[in-house]
């Protein structure tokens, strides 16, 4: 038996080596230098955000991109940038009560269309534009040249399926796209 | 990260010293593998073992030995309330060292907490044990599972996580009441998005009601399959 310890034991590490070859998408913690200057400058500039800031590489099948991740008056912020350094988008976390009365009904109506039953679980606002226009939110907090969307994490049930979904929505709260989540499993933890 | 997990093998020894009053070391495998066999139901085969290293009793010395503990071959049926709730009944059949063999029924309800980047896990669980040799023991526990990703802001496939839980329990067998508590903390693996390993220690004090605390510790390491 003590035999099998010795062989087995080493099985399992060494699986956990090769497995860790293979990747498909994946958000990794980096240090700051492996983050291009450009992307380093501009939050800098824009955000001169020094203390709890940390930057991720993402990386998809087909694209790679850098996350800055930093709360910022009691608000979390990821700032999301190119390969290149070139920024994205920002994306801040929601609190529902907060959203524009227009945003929550468009999004409501939507929801009851197609679900018997709600729950929002988290919910991110998303913006975008060109970097002078994102500089000019942040300083003078013009919205005017932004897009502005909603990606909201939610419970939806209807009559025989239960799940968990995200759907993007507009501005004025429009579904433009939904999917669902697929949590990653958890009988390790219940069984 | 290989920072993390060097500093992480190299405490397991000191964990096990810090307890004191170590009574049993040893080694406990897990694999375990889920399948769904419909869109509502599914089945986990789950087979462990506890196989001891050393063991050491008030007044004597260490005894530094192999010797296989026990197995337990357990299967479950689980169902899905919604995406955070499950409820699940199972059977399991131990093959004990000492020959006295047991059945036991399971059922538990299991909470699923998504707070931020992390998961807690509620596990809620009943369990009836049958032995030809012992009166039936009736126990309830409750266990509380913490998942942290350590590599991003999510856990994705590739990376790794810690695990961190607690569970109570409380028996009753032949007019006795025991209490048993278990802590493991684990490093875990998310290959594949349906395959996971761990590895840690998995430390349980019981027989507080008795003059002799039990403090047994296992290295654990387990395999986790999901289709």
């Amino acid at each position: 038996m003590i035999k099998f310890f010795y062989v087995i034991l080493p099985l399992c590490f060494f699986s956990l080596l090769v497995f860790s070859q293979e990747k498909i998408e994946k958000e990794i913690k980096v240090s700051i230098n492996s983050v291009p200057d450009k992307a380093i400058n501009w939050l800098d500039e824009v955000f001169n955000q020094k203390k709890k800031l940390k930057w991720f590489i993402e990386k998809g099948e087909d694209k790679v991109s850098y996350e800055a991740k930093f709360i910022r008056k009691r608000e979390r912020y990821s700032v999301e940038f190119k390969e290149d350094g070139n920024l994205e988008d920002i994306e801040i976390y929601g609190n529902w009560r907060k959203l524009p009365l227009m945003v929550r009904n468009n999004i409501s109506d939507y929801s009851e269309a197609q679900f018997s039953n709600f729950r929002i679980v988290k919910i991110q606002i998303q913006y975008s534009g060109t970097e002078e226009a994102i500089k000019n939110w942040i300083d003078n907090d013009e919205l005017d040249q932004l897009v502005i969307k909603y990606e909201v994490e939610f419970y939806g049930e209807k009559a025989n399926t239960k799940k968990l979904w995200e759907g993007l929505f507009d501005k004025d709260g429009h579904i433009l796209m939904r999917r669902e989540i697929i949590l990653t499993p958890s009988n390790n933890l219940f069984f | 990260m290989r920072k993390l997990l060097l500093i992480f093998l190299l405490s397991l020894p000191a964990q096990l010293m810090a307890q004191g009053t170590v009574r049993l070391f040893g080694f406990f495998p897990e694999f375990q593998v889920g399948f769904k066999a419909t869109e509502k139901l599914k089945i986990i085969g789950k087979i462990e073992s506890q196989n001891g290293l050393a063991e050491k009793f008030e007044g004597k010395d260490i005894d530094a030995r192999y010797f296989h503990n026990l197995t337990d071959f357990q299967g479950f049926l689980a169902t899905k309330i919604n995406p955070f709730i499950d409820i699940a009944g199972g059977y399991q059949y131990r093959v004990n060292s000492l020959g006295d063999n047991s059945h036991r029924t399971i059922q538990q309800i299991s909470i699923l907490q998504l707070p931020g980047n992390y998961k807690i896990g509620h596990r809620i669980r009943a369990d009836q044990t049958y032995s030809p040799f012992e009166k039936n023991e009736y126990r309830f526990r409750y266990r509380i599972s913490f998942e942290l990703p350590i590599e991003g802001g999510s856990l994705d496939p590739g990376e790794f996580y810690l695990v961190f839980s607690d569970e109570l329990i409380y028996s009753y067998q032949a007019r006795d009441s025991g209490v048993e508590n278990r802590v493991v903390a684990s490093l875990g693996h998310l290959s594949k998005e349906k395959q996971k390993f761990q590895a840690g220690i998995d430390y349980r004090t019981d027989r507080f009601f008795d003059p002799d605390l039990r403090h047994r510790s296992w290295f654990k390491f387990g395999w986790y399959l999901n289709f």
